[in-house]
């Protein structure tokens, strides 16, 4: 007998776009702009605000293939703590503007277990 | 780079226009006008590359004058055409002034004023994002950031 292609206890495949992956970085933000990351689909649009997140939850270290990436200079580029990247510039073309920092190895409260988190420490967007 | 060895004469541009064309297009092409004048046609983009250059080099020297002095007889006029400089603080504005020299060593010699341009569009990006008090104070940890200060977030949907 043939194998079935149907396997009862599988869920089956997620409809739409191509299946969440666990991010490799936890994503932190700024309290002061939590606000406007809870506004980020409306302002920028679903997509970029994905596309956004999928880049610093994944390879936030890499050049982004859609949107410009650029290094603050100066203080405003310094790590905010031991571990951390310099200050990273994430431009969403004629809607916004994100900095944020990544840490391969941050260990909250110096107690718990190292992982990969990423800060983001201000978010602009244009005016409506 | 060396003196082109040919000087045209005015004639030739009727004559031989393709040649004096094509030896500036290699490099330069040196023409003798009819009184005398020494004149030189070089493609655009290298005069436009090296007038940046000089034009880069002359508001780095007001930069440089004026961390000579105490902050508090800086003047908008000592930033030259980088009016958005006066966001930064000395501390920063020496960083400033150090990779602007290296860019314009780098520019000189390669003859491109690409590196130059680099520089200050990064730190044109930055006094930008620094000109708004709160980002300002967040980007510059004034105060101190804590682990506190942040939330954690999940893929907007």
């Amino acid at each position: 007998m043939p194998e079935s292609a149907y396997q009862p206890f599988e869920p089956a495949r997620r409809p739409g776009g191509k299946p969440q992956r666990k991010p490799a970085y936890r994503v932190l933000v700024h309290r002061r702009y939590a606000h406007l990351w809870a506004e980020l689909p409306q302002r920028i649009g679903l997509e970029s605000a994905q596309q956004f997140y999928d880049h610093v939850a994944f390879s936030p270290g890499t050049v982004s293939p859609i949107n410009r990436t650029t290094l603050l200079a100066g203080k405003a580029g310094r790590p905010w703590a031991d571990g951390f990247s310099r200050t990273v510039h994430y431009e969403i073309s004629g809607a916004g503007r994100i900095n944020y920092q990544y840490n391969d190895a941050y260990t909250y409260g110096a107690t718990g277990d190292a992982h990969r988190v990423v800060v983001i420490l201000t978010i602009e967007l244009a005016s409506h | 780079m060396a003196e082109s060895a040919v000087i045209f004469q005015e004639s030739d541009l009727h004559l031989r226009g393709r040649v004096v064309l094509d030896a500036a297009r290699t490099g330069e092409a040196r023409l003798r006008d009819g009184d005398g004048l020494s004149l030189l046609v070089i493609p655009e983009h290298r005069f436009r590359s090296a007038m940046s250059i000089v034009q880069a080099t002359a508001n780095l020297m007001s930069v440089e004058q004026m961390l000579d002095t105490a902050p508090e007889q800086w003047s908008v006029r000592d930033y030259g055409d980088w009016t958005w400089l006066r966001v930064f603080d000395s501390e920063d504005l020496t960083e400033f002034v150090h990779e602007m020299r290296t860019a314009l060593l780098v520019a000189a010699r390669e003859g491109s004023d690409k590196p130059v341009a680099e520089t200050l569009e990064r730190w044109q990006l930055t006094a930008q994002q620094l000109a708004d008090p709160v980002r300002r104070s967040i980007l510059l940890g004034v105060p101190p950031l804590s682990e506190e200060d942040f939330v954690e977030v999940a893929r907007p949907e």
